[in-house]
């Protein structure tokens, strides 16, 4: 489906088969696609994390307000990631120890990650000049940015996690059949906790990189962006319903969304427009997956 | 009744001295401010009307007043304003007699004396405020109740005011229209009585004499009407409906005998208060809104006795603000300014958010509603809180829109900016900055939404009336700055090679900024609109080319104004006001 | 041709019983299947199968799990598409299917899951979809009530109309689905394994209630595992055997060893294979367990012993051995595993301590049915297979090869997802889990409920084997040849008290229905 989306827009237009925009594509899919990692782990255990696109926010937001009072790069960096596993543990631990819906708890979550991102920025934009900070978001690693490095790093780690790993192998069985997995001795609150852990996680890291890459920080970061996250997920063909699907599919999800949305603006298309080409392209991918998922399943 | 009304008075005395005590520009005791106004007659009630209240306001805030009548005359206006500018007069009100006044206009303005225009509007945007009706919709009105008194059916006789003269153009665009939409409307004469009474009754014997089968006359205004009114009553027929606007007060003496159908009441000696009050704000440096525009109401023989209007005794003032957000600087400021003046003027102030949802601004309104506000400030999360109005409207608590503008007319006043005239103005800037050539991309808010659609109606007809600018990418980034970034990493993808970006709001430029840095491009002129304080940031370092400022927190200020006025029924406020914008420039 | 004719047109409804036992003719058949075949990307389910059913006759359909039962009756609800042959009603070619059309023409399913909302009325369920209405949209509850409340009589139970599905049990809301049925005018009733999760008694009133349907001239494709209840029931029986047909015969034409080798296509003896194992040590003691007569029970699992819990469903049995397990907290009793007390909290624990458990329903507790054979057995020893949290996959490798060679479940690969394997393939699954694991003592809930002939004589091995191993085995059945075949002592449960324990040289059939169905209290 990739492949087609992409050999429709290189058809389209000269500009998009240029290494610069190929780059500038994975560099710009990297951010959603680093925070919809972690939301394939959270979709995998059948469950769900709304709060991301708010975390985003106050991660951004603290990592530049730590920078701004003097902290170091590695400092502001290390605030930004740690705030974003902290809101994710407390997700799961409400979700597992509360034992409430994980749509309402990260709801609830994202509520209040807006509000002390708000609270603590007073509403204005964080600017930080920091060129070692800026690093991550601008830089590049030979001729690699740093976001598609991150990206990479994120994904292999995560693919090692969920393929390699018990806890890996622990996720899939609570999405499958949570009961049957509590009956096989899998700790089930535990590996559901992490899950939302290392999703928080990922999104205060993405938090931390869309800051430097704009170079400043706001509180109305993100907003939405948790949908695109799960949008990637789903595309990917991991199954709302849990227990089914994987890491690379998110990939594939998140440049899809990225390849559109690039080409779109390439192509020059009208505003209006752009949507629907957006929601259509994103329906026929999951169509087009289902009709084959079935004929090689059957 | 009689101590009610003495406490009216005692509150507008109060309310004088606290008027008096917001103008910290005004060194009333080191130097008395001078104002001068040229009218455009005296021998016109209305005018005189327009006069009286400049005059007795002014004085009233401890301003010297100078009034000289034009007596219609260009000539003798220019020489009045040449005058008033002699005598050292510290503001201009003005109610020109023909917009082509703008000559003298702009003389006193190079002078350095800031001009209010009143009633007469001229083609000059170096005009500081203009307060008057907005003549197309009251003839719009005005033409509307009558076809409905009609009931659809008749001939009717039209009389145009001075031909060329804005108010009456502007009318006839208000009210031909609705007349050639109703089918059964057949209009059997059609004459200019330049708004003069003797003319109209020499036009109407004549007109009289050759259609004698009419069943209306819509007369621009009453003075005509009048006329009318007396050549009908000769010929001893009283079976024709005569329309007037500007409820003169034989106009509504004649109203009141059933003689006349129906005159519109324009507050005018409020329209001359406001004016010297705009004045006396100006002369302090001061915001004052750049065009506001005054209400109309319809006079009838049903309406026309009913009391004038009713006077809260409430001195203790409670005023509601809902704001739409408090989480985006703009709309916290617009929240501030409302919420300081409130307290300024010596009233409380209760300001709820609504977190950009309708829902919750609808049970914020209602919680303020109970709470027993005395007025609703509101800046509306969306058009469609029209809802949200009525139920305040209903509860009998005048509402102020702020910013956001709701179609419904219940509203007493809305005070904000004008995104058309925004998108012009920015678009003007850089066309004129680019010296006329360039390759600029442009950047739309959020599909849809108001703010977005009217900058780019603004915008747009300018760039394409500039044939040396060419539009080569034209995309939303939402108002957002992530998807700015992305979207403009895109665009120099596809087309690196560009001089300027435009951007309907500073968001995106901030984002087109880290865009264009992170690739080494210092050669783009990016501009952006509202002002944020990073934007104010990177324009001071030469990183953005230009932004705009709106004085929002000033807009709060008026709100609460016109608020606490209209609450405490004292002065009639304008229905519609438009707030200025400044560019902001490295 | 003439009786045929006359029988679709007296249909449904008559109670003539004009389709003769003995007349074989195919003008009478309502269902004529031919040359159906249907593929699985490889697996060949269906291999031209040709199979008919006469009008008003209960015919048995028979096979070992995998050998195309559900298959069959899929494409006769229109669930699936067969890839060649097709079928006809009355004579006469079906060829749009589609399950809403199916039902239309008569022919209605019972599965094993039951296809009912839990927290409707019994009879918002029969009408469901179909509800009389006063006007479009609005349901006439009266006239509903009314008519489920007729539908209940015809089949003889008394149930509530009103009452909610989830306060039924088991069998009663298998009579709604019958209603459900009925409501349809079904012609052709698919049962599907019906009798599964029921008890003796129970049975009975469903056999009751299927000859009453025969009477009403309703035919049946009765689908079971219990041959005694064929010999009791069915008119016809046919043999499928890896998705061919084997043979149909006359019920009262064959004998039970007969079936048994059309179905496994060899002699295996259909008794339980007690493997002789001396019990050694005390495994399991648990003390403080409520008793008879509100007096204290104990119960203890030596090493290499099989203790049944015999009971009818709901006694109470499955409930114990969750808390044994800390899939529910231990309420009365104190532990004792291998002479050491211990408290157990999670099931987490359980394992740890050495105690498995293959729980009673393998789909919705037993198994991760998208998941591989190999995840599934792996998956609560997978801290063990792992050397840091990293999982060593040559290790499993070889562990799960093992025990797929070992116990026989026939798979493709182990990477093959579980939802695709035959029910005894799967329940073969759910116990190679606990064989892969070390544990001192496991619970079996129902191991072979849902499982062929073949299968279960197999799984009885697998027990066996695990006896010999020295584990103790706590067997919850509710057959109960197997639990006196299989056990070394047989502790009866009624109302969640333990209220008789008999060793196996003891043990009496009628002694232990007696205590179960609560007759010692009088």
């Amino acid at each position: 489906m990739l492949i087609l989306i992409c050999a429709a827009v290189s058809l389209l237009t000269p500009r998009f088969l240029t290494e610069k925009n190929l780059i500038n594509v994975v560099r710009q899919s990297s951010l959603n696609g680093i925070m919809a990692g972690g939301m394939t782990l959270v979709i995998l255990t059948g469950g769900i994390d709304l709060s991301v696109g708010s975390l985003l926010a106050v991660t951004s937001v603290f990592a530049a307000g730590t920078l701004v009072d003097g902290a170091s790069p590695t400092q502001a960096i290390l605030v930004g990631v740690a705030i974003g596993l902290g809101f994710g543990l407390a997700n799961g631990l409400i979700i597992t120890i509360g034992d409430v819906a994980p749509f309402i708890v990260t709801l609830g979550t994202m509520t209040i990650a807006r509000g002390v991102a708000l609270i603590y920025t007073n509403g204005a934009p964080i600017v930080t000049a920091n060129a070692d900070f800026r690093y991550i978001g601008r830089g590049s690693f030979g001729p690699l940015p740093m976001p598609i490095l991150i990206l990479l790093i994120v994904y292999v780690l995560v693919y090692l996690l969920l393929n390699r790993t018990t806890l890996g192998g622990y996720l899939y069985a609570i999405g499958g059949n949570q009961e049957a997995a509590r009956l096989s001795g899998v700790p089930v609150k535990v590996c559901k906790t992490i899950a939302y852990a290392i999703s928080g996680l990922l999104a205060g890291l993405t938090g931390v990189i869309l800051t430097a890459r704009l170079g400043s920080a706001q509180p109305n970061l993100g907003v939405g962006d948790e949908l695109d996250a799960i949008a990637a997920v789903v595309i990917g063909g991991t199954s709302l319903a849990g227990g089914r699907g994987g890491i690379i599919g998110t990939l594939v999800g998140a440049l899809i969304i990225g390849v559109l949305s690039n080409g779109l603006n390439l192509m020059n298309v009208n505003a209006y427009y752009q949507p629907i080409v957006k929601g259509a392209v994103i329906l026929i991918a999951i169509l087009v997956d289902r009709r084959v998922r079935a004929t090689s399943a059957a | 009744m009689n101590k009610k009304r003495s406490l009216h008075l005692l509150v507008i005395i109060a309310l004088f001295s606290v008027v008096g005590a917001w103008l910290p520009g005004v060194p009333a005791q080191a130097q008395t401010l001078r104002l001068g106004l040229s009218v455009s007659t005296q021998s016109n009630s209305f005018y005189r009307s327009l006069a009286q209240g400049v005059a007795d306001e002014g004085k009233a805030l401890g301003a010297e007043v100078t009034v000289l009548s034009a007596d219609d005359q260009l000539e003798k206006q220019i020489s009045d304003v040449e005058d008033l500018i002699a005598a050292d007069i510290d503001v201009l009100l003005i109610n020109a007699v023909q917009g082509e006044a703008v000559g003298v206009i702009e003389d006193a303005i190079s002078m350095g004396i800031p001009v209010i225009t009143l009633q007469r509007a001229v083609a000059s945007s170096q005009v500081t405020s203009h307060l008057g009706t907005d003549n197309v919709l009251i003839g719009k009105l005005a033409a509307e109740w009558l076809v409905d008194k009609l009931d659809g059916q008749g001939k009717v006789v039209v009389l145009e005011g001075i031909p060329g003269a804005a108010s009456s153009e502007d009318r006839k665009a208000g009210s031909t229209p609705v007349f050639a939409a109703a089918p059964g409307i057949e209009i059997v004469a059609q004459q200019t009585a330049e708004y003069d009474r003797a003319t109209a009754l020499s036009v109407m014997e004549n007109i009289l004499q050759a259609t004698p089968d009419i069943d209306a006359v819509f007369c621009y205004n009453d003075e005509m009407a009048m006329g009318v009114l007396a050549a009908l009553e000769a010929e001893g027929r009283d079976d024709v409906l005569i329309t007037g606007i500007d409820a003169l007060p034989d106009a509504v003496e004649a109203v009141q005998q059933g003689k006349l159908a129906m005159t519109i009441r324009i507050p005018v000696y409020d329209m001359g208060r406001l004016g010297a009050r705009y004045a006396m704000e100006v002369a302090a440096g001061n915001m004052v809104p750049v065009q506001s525009v005054i209400p109309a109401v319809f006079v009838t023989p049903e309406n026309v006795d009913a009391a004038a209007e009713p006077a809260p005794a409430d001195t203790e003032l409670l005023i509601g603000v809902s704001v739409s957000t408090q989480s985006n600087s703009f709309y916290r400021s617009l929240a501030e300014g409302a919420a300081a003046e409130s307290v300024a003027l010596g009233y409380k102030a209760n300001v709820l958010s609504a977190d950009d949802q309708l829902e919750k601004q609808l049970s914020d309104v209602e919680d303020l509603i109970a709470a027993d506000i005395d007025v609703l400030l509101i800046n509306p999360t969306q058009g469609e809180a029209v809802g949200v109005i009525e139920d305040a409207a209903r509860a009998g608590i005048p509402v102020i829109t702020m910013q956001r503008a709701v179609a419904s007319s219940q509203v007493t006043s809305h005070l904000g900016t004008d995104n058309v005239l925004i998108g012009k103005l920015a678009a003007e800037w850089l066309v004129d900055k680019l010296d006329g050539q360039g390759k600029v991309v442009v950047l739309e808010g959020i599909p849809g939404a108001a703010s977005s659609e009217d900058r780019k109606a603004g915008s747009t007809p300018v760039f394409a009336a500039a044939p040396g600018i060419e539009i080569v990418a034209q995309q939303t980034a939402e108002y957002d700055r992530a998807t700015a970034l992305s979207v403009m990493e895109n665009i120099l993808q596809a087309t690196p090679d560009i001089d300027a970006v435009f951007c309907y709001n500073d968001e995106m430029a901030m984002g087109v900024l880290a865009a264009l840095e992170a690739e080494g491009r210092d050669d783009v002129l990016i501009t952006g609109i509202d002002a944020l304080p990073d934007a104010v940031e990177a324009v001071q370092q030469g990183k953005l080319a230009m932004t705009i400022r709106i004085p929002v927190y000033d807009m709060g200020r008026w709100a609460a104004r016109f608020g606490a006025w209209t609450a405490l029924g004292e002065i009639t406020v304008p229905v519609r006001n438009v707030i200025p914008i400044e560019f902001i420039t490295p | 041709m003439t009786e045929g004719r006359i029988a679709e047109e007296s249909w449904p409804g008559t109670t003539d019983g004009f389709w003769g036992m003995g007349i074989v003719t195919t003008s009478s058949d309502i269902l004529e299947m031919r040359g159906v075949s249907k593929c699985f990307s490889t697996a060949v389910a269906l291999d031209q199968v040709d199979f008919s059913v006469r009008q008003g006759e209960v015919h048995a359909l028979i096979g070992e799990n995998g050998a195309g039962k559900s298959t069959l009756i899929k494409i006769l609800s229109g669930a699936y598409q067969p890839d060649s042959g097709g079928f006809s009603l009355d004579g006469k070619p079906v060829l749009h299917r589609s399950p809403a059309l199916m039902q239309r023409l008569g022919i209605s399913v019972i599965y094993q899951e039951l296809n009912l909302v839990p927290h409707l009325s019994v009879a918002r369920n029969i009408f469901l979809g179909h509800e009389p209405v006063v006007v479009p949209g609005v349901i006439d509850f009266q006239t509903m009530h009314r008519r489920a409340a007729e539908l209940v009589s015809q089949l003889g139970v008394p149930i509530s109309t009103h009452a909610l599905v989830t306060e039924l049990g088991i069998a009663e809301q298998q009579l709604v689905e019958v209603a459900k049925a009925l409501s349809y005018q079904v012609r052709l009733l698919v049962m599907d394994e019906p009798t599964a999760p029921l008890s003796e008694h129970e049975a009975e009133t469903l056999f009751d209630v299927v000859r009453r349907l025969r009477d009403r001239g309703v035919t049946v494709i009765y689908i079971s595992h219990r041959l005694e209840e064929i010999f009791r029931l069915a008119d016809r029986v046919t043999v499928l055997r890896d998705g061919r047909v084997v043979g149909t015969r006359m019920v009262h034409e064959v004998e039970k060893d007969d079936l048994v080798r059309m179905m496994v296509g060899r002699d295996i003896k259909e008794h339980h294979p007690k493997a002789e194992v001396e019990p050694g040590e005390v495994l399991l003691r648990v003390r403080g367990l409520p008793g008879r007569d509100g007096e204290t029970a104990e119960l203890t699992i030596r090493a290499g012993e099989i203790v049944a819990l015999a009971g009818l469903v709901g006694s109470g049995r499955t409930e114990l051995a969750r808390r044994l397990f800390g899939a529910e907290t231990l309420k009365t009793g104190a532990m004792e595993l291998k002479g050491q007390t211990i408290a157990i909290r999670s099931t987490r624990q359980a394992i740890r301590a050495g105690i498995g458990m293959v729980p009673e329903d393998r789909k919705t507790q037993g198994l991760i049915l998208d998941r591989s054979v190999s995840d599934n057995i792996t998956l609560p020893i997978l801290g063990r297979l792992s050397r840091g949290s990293f999982i060593r996959r040559g290790l499993i490798r070889d562990l799960v090869s093992n025990i797929i060679r070992e116990i026989d479940i026939r798979v493709f690969s182990a990477r093959q997802a579980v939802r695709t394997l035959s029910g005894g393939n799967q329940q073969k699954v759910t116990l190679a889990k606990w064989l892969a694991g070390q544990c001192d003592v496991l619970i079996l809930d129902e191991p072979t409920r849902g499982v062929d002939v073949g299968a279960r004589a197999e799984i009885y091995q697998v027990i066996g084997k695990l006896v010999q191993e020295g584990k103790g085995i706590l067997l919850i059945s509710s057959d109960l040849p197997e639990v006196l075949g299989l056990s070394d002592r047989i502790i009866v449960v009624y109302g969640g008290r333990l209220v008789a324990e008999f060793t196996r040289r003891d043990a009496v059939a009628e002694t232990i229905i007696r205590f179960a169905s609560g007759a010692f209290e009088d």
